[in-house]
């Protein structure tokens, strides 16, 4: 595992630096599959203060540590801290899609990975020598082709003081916290569900945002378990970046809930404010299922009627007029 | 010119109306609960043949299985399924492993009855080497359980509890049985499967 250290230079140099503010970094607890420690951003904070905490992943070549929602298998880390964080919540970095045999979907993050954590510092955090004491147990999957479940104890003792931060350190953290999605307006998204082919149903997603840069495209969901989702396919349009995802409903017996809801993360686009990766909640109107389909088949048939009809009498009233 | 962009126009209308008719998108194939319950003929440890045609009238629960698997291990150590099918007696229970004969998590009969024997499992094993039952199911991962009423369609399929983590609340396979023995649809009938991939 020390080789993979090795390749967190940035962290590894603060080591090595002599007089600069050092954000306090925690033992590594050492899995084989996974190494995991506790970081925070401050050389120093005080009591109620933001802890500036991540918790950083540093994965053995091929294996993989998940998103909140993980895809066809696996499950998110949880953190559960026993002291000196108040209100800790683990936050998600936008993930990458991993292809695994079997037909599975998973998605997460390779290599490495600091999933911020938000928190203050317990007023009851003083441990000795002026540090506080942060204690957590972690509680994972990581997975290549093959998936180990893991669990363990994390801690960091930060310094108690004014907040000082330790610039590499912070600027390590604060990328991970830059790939979190940022919510849209509502009416900055328009998402249309319309049937599609074997019942299923067909979503068409379009961030109209103005000034919206696309890199590499991908669209995530956390969805009703009752739902098979397709891979979404990306298409610049005039409106903005659009995704269409298929949508089949895995159980006959239940009708789904109308609204649908549906929670989306867009990532690979860039807001003008340099956000990288958006957010949002949809509640879509499921389309009327056999009875809508006939009417929209009627009307949609109906139409192509008239308009051909149009066509030839069009055509009739010119070949008339110039015989 | 005016007459062909007309024309045109006229008909570019009819086409775009028909096009969501034939709208189409991928879609993977997971087998849908009230769809009928795939046949299949496979043979257990000893070569016996089990099939399902001839479970008719029975209700089925199908667990797909693979020792080598932590998830399929835990469960074995904790008695999850074990458990769960005593509380049914009346059901068949089946574990159906598709590992492929030429992944390293493939097991040979005799060591595949060891592990059963070190962890009480006395319902029978299923081998699907091609993988072609796993497939008409949709089966994802090990476990992925289906539980067929006794009409022989799908009425439940996904995971065996809410805990990936080993420390489930509720047991949806446990409440799909109680739920047909007396007469009721389960609710959920689906749920996200957890485990490690089919080793097809």
């Amino acid at each position: 595992m020390a080789a993979r250290h090795a390749l967190s230079a940035t962290l590894a140099a603060l080591a090595l630096a002599p007089a600069a503010a050092r954000g306090a970094v925690g033992p590594w607890l050492e899995q084989g599959q996974a190494d995991v420690r506790l970081v925070s951003r401050w050389a120093s904070s005080g009591p109620g203060a933001d802890a500036g905490l991540g918790v950083e992943f540093q994965l053995a070549p091929g294996w993989h540590v998940y998103w909140k929602n993980p895809g066809d298998a696996g499950y998110p880390p949880r953190l559960t801290f026993s002291s000196g964080l108040d209100g800790a919540t683990l936050r998600y970095p936008a993930p990458a899609r991993f292809d695994l045999p079997g037909d599975l979907v998973a998605f997460g993050y390779a290599e490495s990975v600091i999933y911020p954590v938000d928190g203050r510092l317990a007023a009851g955090a003083a441990g000795t020598r002026g540090t506080a004491h942060l204690a957590a147990r972690i509680d994972y999957l990581v997975c290549a082709e093959s998936c180990v479940p893991h669990a363990g104890d994390l801690t960091l003792d930060l310094p108690l003081g004014a907040r000082v931060e330790d610039p590499e350190i912070a600027a390590t953290v604060d990328r991970w916290r830059a790939r979190l999605s940022v919510a849209v307006d509502e009416h900055a998204v328009v998402a249309r569900l319309a049937r599609g082919r074997d019942g299923g149903l067909d979503l068409a997603l379009t961030l109209t945002e103005p000034g919206l840069t696309v890199g590499s495209p991908d669209l995530f969901f956390e969805s009703d378990p009752r739902l098979a989702l397709g891979r979404p396919r990306f298409e610049a349009t005039p409106s903005g970046p659009s995704f269409a995802v298929s949508i089949r409903p895995l159980d006959e017996s239940h009708s789904l809930p109308d609204p649908l809801p549906l929670a989306w993360t867009a990532t690979g686009v860039r807001t003008p404010t340099g956000a990288t990766a958006l957010e949002g909640r949809l509640a879509l109107d499921l389309p009327r299922s056999k009875g809508y389909r006939a009417v929209a088949a009627g009307a949609a048939a109906l139409a192509a009627v008239l308009a051909l009809a149009a066509l030839v009498w069009r055509m009739q009233r010119r070949h008339a007029a110039h015989p | 010119m005016p007459r062909l962009a007309e024309s045109r126009t006229a008909l570019a209308a009819a086409l775009t109306l028909a096009i969501p008719l034939f709208g189409c998108g991928p879609s993977r194939a997971q087998l849908a609960v009230g769809e009928p319950a795939p046949g299949f003929a496979l043979q257990d440890l000893d070569g016996h043949e089990v099939s399902l045609a001839g479970l008719r009238g029975r209700i089925v629960v199908l667990e797909w299985a693979n020792p080598n698997c932590p998830f399929s291990r835990g469960h074995a150590e904790r008695k999850t399924m074990v458990s769960t099918a005593a509380r049914h007696p009346e059901v068949v229970w089946l574990a159906i492993n598709s590992t492929h004969p030429s992944h390293s998590d493939h097991l040979d009969p005799a060591a595949y009855k060891r592990f059963l024997a070190e962890h009480g499992i006395g319902y029978p094993v299923l081998l699907d080497p091609t993988g072609a039952t796993g497939h008409a199911y949709g089966a994802r991962t090990t476990p992925h359980m289906f539980v067929i009423d006794k009409d022989g369609k799908v009425a439940y399929q996904g995971a065996i509890d809410d805990d990936p983590r080993g420390h489930p609340s509720v047991n949806y396979v446990d409440a799909a049985l109680t739920a047909l023995e007396t007469g009721h649809a389960p609710d959920p009938a689906t749920t996200r499967p957890y485990g490690c991939s089919v080793k097809y």
